[in-house]
């Protein structure tokens, strides 16, 4: 069997418009692999303030996979959330990348996006900072079926 | 100072050619007294196994073999009388203790024993420390799993006989019978697990409490004894291998790894569709095609799809998309290197109305050489007639007049294309699409590398050349020349 070690870390988030932001994020793997050592899904803390637009996470990730196959290659998958000043969070960012075939040292940078607001009420709600629709699916974030 | 500091406890996977005859490993159990360090007057005389050290803390060390196996009080009472030895081992016990007088009353009490594979030991929480095993072990079907444990003991028994695996447990006597140690060792590749891994008394010891009547903390040890193996014995019988193989040519592969056959090529590709600028109009999705090249057949994944619709966030000028696909080919190792894979991107925007506009086209070339590709994709949509009309239709109707993407990038199902001719037709810029690919290529046997990369293009099946043709053209030409040497 084939190993793969992955390590880095979730560094910041830039350009999003809520100050006050913590991520979640998880590696997802197909059926040919499996997770050896490390933990393969995990939240950062959360970043409160910010200066220049940059919310600093810093979080570690170190996993082990092993796999038999080099279909189904991990990709990463990060779900940005926004706490208010109520201390309520909601989503403002979905967002995956691959991690790269090559070894070595690679700075990825992962576009995210947010669902929409439907209608003059949610659109108010995430105006005001008190709410964001969650994708039902949350494959949906990293498969390219059913968008 | 900090005594009550707990280190982490890990699993050690480690790999031994080496004969686990040779396996050695030195247990320290000390007693905590004290959690502050005070220095003592010289104690009574010091046991056999027992340490004093500076902070008066008992320190028990154990030198242990492999499957070694080592009584704790409990046993030797148990099995001091005949009657309870059932099993062969038991009454190996039996005799060990009456031998060496272990039961007799006098004797210092070692905290330090082991259980090996004779004896019916179970953990509790091996149970489901064995199905996650299984299942990453990926050896077992998943019906299979299901009917595997049924009764007790029959978990282990399964590990044991379908992986091959044979386990010590280090035990301790501390008020309560408590695993430090679990190892477990693989015969057939050499695989052996620790739990948890090696470390040292003085610089990270593991911790235990145990609250029976006081609180009890322990510090433990396992350290590494075994000799460094010897290789050269080794490496004299592999290089013998290596003469012999050569006769053959196969080097028989992992039979767990998937590696497609020989004169073939897996190529894993992964696309990520990540943002969109400056396109015309806001709530866009880029719709793909994929053109495979000849003799590629597809095995996993899709040709077609759709990205969701994206708006644009105030802020920023950049549309967000963060699309993922990925497909699996293989190949034949006798394509065209000048064949390669083509992607037709169609982005189209939608407005609150519904009506639909097409917002461009762009076409992406991949050629299967790996690594990860990062491209800025310029789009440009088709005018029908560049007139105010036509503005105005676009405007307010919208209209996507389909192209026919692939006659108009010169893509051809046939191999008889003889010119592209795009006359007549006027197109205008649009926005860009970023767009990022990653490329995966695997193969079972290597290639001897051309020494003159500038004729790559040139570079067809018949001039890629790998070992084994080196290797079977020099055993035919040795059989013409003995030919030709015994002809003469």
């Amino acid at each position: 069997m084939a190993e793969v070690h992955i390590i880095g870390q979730i560094l910041y988030g830039i350009s999003f418009e809520e100050p006050d932001l913590f991520c979640k994020w998880s590696i997802q793997l197909g059926s040919n692999w499996k997770p050896v050592e490390g933990y393969i899904e995990g939240q950062t803390a959360t970043s409160r303030g910010r200066f220049d637009g940059h919310s600093s996470f810093a979080h570690p990730i170190d996993v082990h996979l092993s796999c038999r196959g080099i279909q189904g290659w991990p990709k990463f998958h990060v779900e940005v959330y926004a706490v208010n000043g109520l201390n309520h969070f909601f989503p403002v960012g979905y967002g995956f990348a691959h991690i790269p075939i090559q070894p070595g040292v690679h700075k990825i940078e992962v576009c995210t996006w947010k669902i929409a607001p439907t209608s003059f009420v949610e659109s108010l709600q995430t105006k005001f900072n008190s709410g964001g629709s969650a994708v039902a699916k949350s494959d949906l974030v990293y498969s390219g079926s059913d968008r | 100072m900090f005594l009550r500091k707990q280190f982490d406890k890990r699993s050690g996977i480690y790999r031994s050619s080496d004969s686990i005859e040779n396996f050695k490993i030195r247990i320290s159990l000390r007693t905590l007294n004290t959690l502050v360090k005070v220095p003592k007057f010289v104690t009574a005389k010091p046991d056999k196994n027992v340490q004093q050290d500076e902070t008066d803390d008992e320190v028990e060390t154990q030198t242990i073999q492999w499957q070694e196996k080592i009584l704790s009080q409990k046993e030797i009472k148990f099995f001091g009388d005949k009657e309870n030895c059932q099993t062969d081992a038991q009454k190996e016990y039996h005799q060990t203790i009456i031998r060496n007088g272990l039961d007799n009353d006098g004797r210092p009490f070692n905290k330090i024993f082991t259980y090996v594979s004779e004896d019916s030991f179970h953990p509790d929480d091996d149970e489901k420390k064995l199905i996650e095993f299984i299942e990453r072990g990926g050896e077992v079907e998943e019906e299979d799993s299901n009917h595997l444990i049924t009764s007790k003991g029959g978990g282990k028994r399964f590990f044991n006989e379908i992986f091959g695996f044979e386990t010590m447990y280090v035990m301790a006597d501390l008020a309560v019978e408590t695993i430090l140690f679990t190892i477990r060792w693989r015969s057939r590749d050499g695989l052996l697990i620790v739990y948890p891994d090696f470390n040292s008394l003085i610089i990270n010891p593991y911790l235990q409490e145990i609250d029976s009547d006081t609180k009890h903390l322990f510090h433990y040890s396992m350290e590494n004894l075994s000799d460094d193996f010897d290789n050269s014995e080794q490496q004299m019988k592999k290089e013998i291998e290596v003469v012999s193989q050569l006769k053959d040519l196969s080097i028989t592969p992992p039979s767990i790894f998937h590696i497609p056959s020989r004169r073939c090529t897996n190529v894993l590709f992964l696309l990520e569709i990540e943002s969109a600028e400056r396109f015309e109009y806001d709530n866009i999705h880029v719709r793909f095609n994929v053109t495979l090249p000849n003799r590629c057949e597809l095995l996993d994944g899709l040709i077609q799809g759709s990205t969701h619709s994206c708006r644009r966030a105030t802020s920023l000028e950049r549309i967000n998309i963060g699309y993922c696909h990925e497909l699996m080919l293989h190949c034949n190792t006798d394509y065209q290197w000048g064949d390669d894979m083509k992607i037709l991107l169609d982005v189209i925007s939608i407005d609150g109305w519904s009506r639909e506009r097409s917002e461009g086209y762009t076409m992406l070339t991949i050629p299967f050489s790996p690594g990860i590709f990062h491209h800025k994709l310029l789009c440009y949509r088709e005018l029908a007639e560049n007139t105010f009309m036509d503005k105005l239709k676009r405007y307010f109707i919208g209209g996507r007049r389909i192209v026919d993407h692939k006659a108009f990038n010169g893509i051809s199902t046939t191999n008889e294309v003889a010119k592209l001719n795009r006359y007549g037709n006027e197109t205008i810029s649009t926005g860009i699409l970023f767009v990022k690919h990653q490329i995966l290529v695997q193969r079972n046997d290597s290639l001897v590398k051309t020494s003159n990369v500038g004729n790559r293009m040139k570079n067809s099946a018949k001039h890629q050349i790998t070992i084994d043709d080196v290797v079977s053209a020099y055993h035919l030409a040795k059989i013409r020349l003995e030919a030709t040497a015994s002809n003469k």
